[in-house]
C-alpha cells in the first residue's frame, strides 16, 4: 500500500463509522484505482487535489446526516444515555459532593468511570461486564446519598443498552470493495 | 407502496451526482471506477466524481431504489471479486426518463426565450 493511499485511508476517519463500514473499502479502492491511472509525480498531486476537497465536503455532508438521522439517534441511545448520565454524575460528584462529603469526591468520581466502561462494553456486546460496571458505577454514588436514583438510571442504561445493541445487529452490512 | 406505484416526479430535480451515475449506468452494470470513468466520458472531463461524492450518492440511491447491486460481472478486465457493480432499477429508468423529459422542456423554454443568444452573443442554440 503506497503512502498516498494509507494517508487517504486515514482520512476516512473523518466519515461516520457506519458509511465507512459500508463504503471505506470500496472508497478506498477508487482512490487506488485513480493513483494508479493518474498517480506519479504532478499526477498524484492532481488526484490529491481532486480527492482532498471531495473528502472534506462530502464527510461533512455525511456527518450532518448522520447527526439528523433519527434512526441514528436510535441505535446510539445506550451511549447517548450513558454519557449524560457520567457527565451528571461528574458534576453531582466533583461539585455537590465536595461540598457534603470533603475528600470522598474522587471515589464518588469511579462511579462515571465505571459508567463509560460499562457503555462501552455494551457497545462490545460484552454484557456480563457491561453490567457489572454499570452496577459498580451506579452503588458508588448511592453510598453518600440519593439512594434510588442511580438504581433507576442504571435500569435505564442496561434495558436501552441491551435494546440498542439488538437493534444494532439487525442493521449492521458487510463492507466490500470499489 | 411497489415500485411501480411509485411516482418518478417525487424524486425531481435529481441532484447533479445522482444524474450522471443513471447516465452512466444507462448502458449495463459497472462498478465504482466504471461508473467515475464513464462520467468523465461523458462529460469530456468536466465533471470528475471523487469517491466521496460518488459513493454518497451511490448510497443515497440505493436507499431510494433507483439503482441497486448487480452479481453480474461484466468488465473481466478490471474485475476483482471485491468490487461492486451497480446497475439502475426499474424505478431507476423511470426517474432517468422524467428527468431527462424535464430537462428536454427546460432547454425548450430557454430556447424560446432566446435566453443564450441574449446572454451570450454569436450562439443560435443547440
Amino acid at each position: 500500500m503506497s503512502r498516498s493511499e494509507r494517508v487517504y485511508r486515514a482520512m476516512l476517519l473523518a466519515y461516520p463509522a457506519e458509511h465507512r463500514r459500508n463504503y471505506g473499502d470500496p472508497m478506498l479502492g477508487l482512490f487506488r484505482d485513480r493513483l494508479r491511472r493518474d498517480g506519479g509525480g504532478f499526477g498524484t498531486v492532481r488526484v490529491w487535489t481532486d480527492v482532498g476537497p471531495d473528502l472534506v465536503g462530502s464527510a461533512f455532508i455525511e456527518r450532518l446526516e448522520t447527526a439528523m438521522n433519527v434512526q441514528t439517534w436510535t441505535n446510539r441511545w445506550w451511549e447517548t444515555t450513558v454519557i449524560v448520565y457520567a457527565i451528571a454524575q461528574v458534576i453531582m460528584g466533583v461539585v455537590i459532593a465536595n461540598n457534603m462529603y470533603p475528600g470522598y469526591s474522587i471515589l464518588i468520581g469511579f462511579g462515571p468511570a465505571a459508567l463509560l466502561l460499562g457503555g462501552f462494553a455494551l457497545r462490545e456486546r460484552q454484557r456480563g461486564l457491561a453490567t457489572a460496571m454499570i452496577i459498580v458505577g451506579s452503588l458508588l454514588p448511592c453510598i453518600f446519598w440519593w439512594m434510588m436514583y442511580p438504581f433507576f438510571v442504571a435500569a435505564i442504561v442496561i434495558g436501552g443498552g441491551l435494546w440498542s445493541s439488538k437493534i444494532g445487529r439487525s442493521t449492521t452490512s458487510e463492507p466490500a470493495s470499489a | 407502496m411497489t415500485e411501480a406505484e411509485r411516482d418518478p416526479q417525487d424524486l425531481l430535480p435529481l441532484p447533479p451526482a445522482q444524474l450522471h451515475i443513471l447516465l452512466a449506468l444507462a448502458d449495463g452494470d459497472k462498478h465504482g471506477y466504471a461508473v467515475m470513468s464513464e462520467v468523465e466520458r461523458m462529460t469530456d472531463g468536466e465533471v470528475s466524481m471523487g469517491p466521496g461524492t460518488l459513493y454518497g450518492a451511490i448510497k443515497r440511491m440505493l436507499n431510494a431504489g433507483l439503482i441497486e447491486e448487480s452479481d453480474n460481472r461484466p468488465d473481466p478486465e478490471m474485475d476483482d471479486e471485491r468490487r461492486r457493480y451497480y446497475r439502475t432499477s426499474g424505478f431507476g429508468a423511470r426517474v432517468l426518463t422524467a428527468e431527462l423529459a424535464r430537462l428536454e422542456q427546460l432547454v425548450r423554454a430557454a430556447e424560446a426565450k432566446k435566453v443564450a443568444a441574449r446572454l451570450r452573443p454569436g450562439w443560435e442554440g443547440v
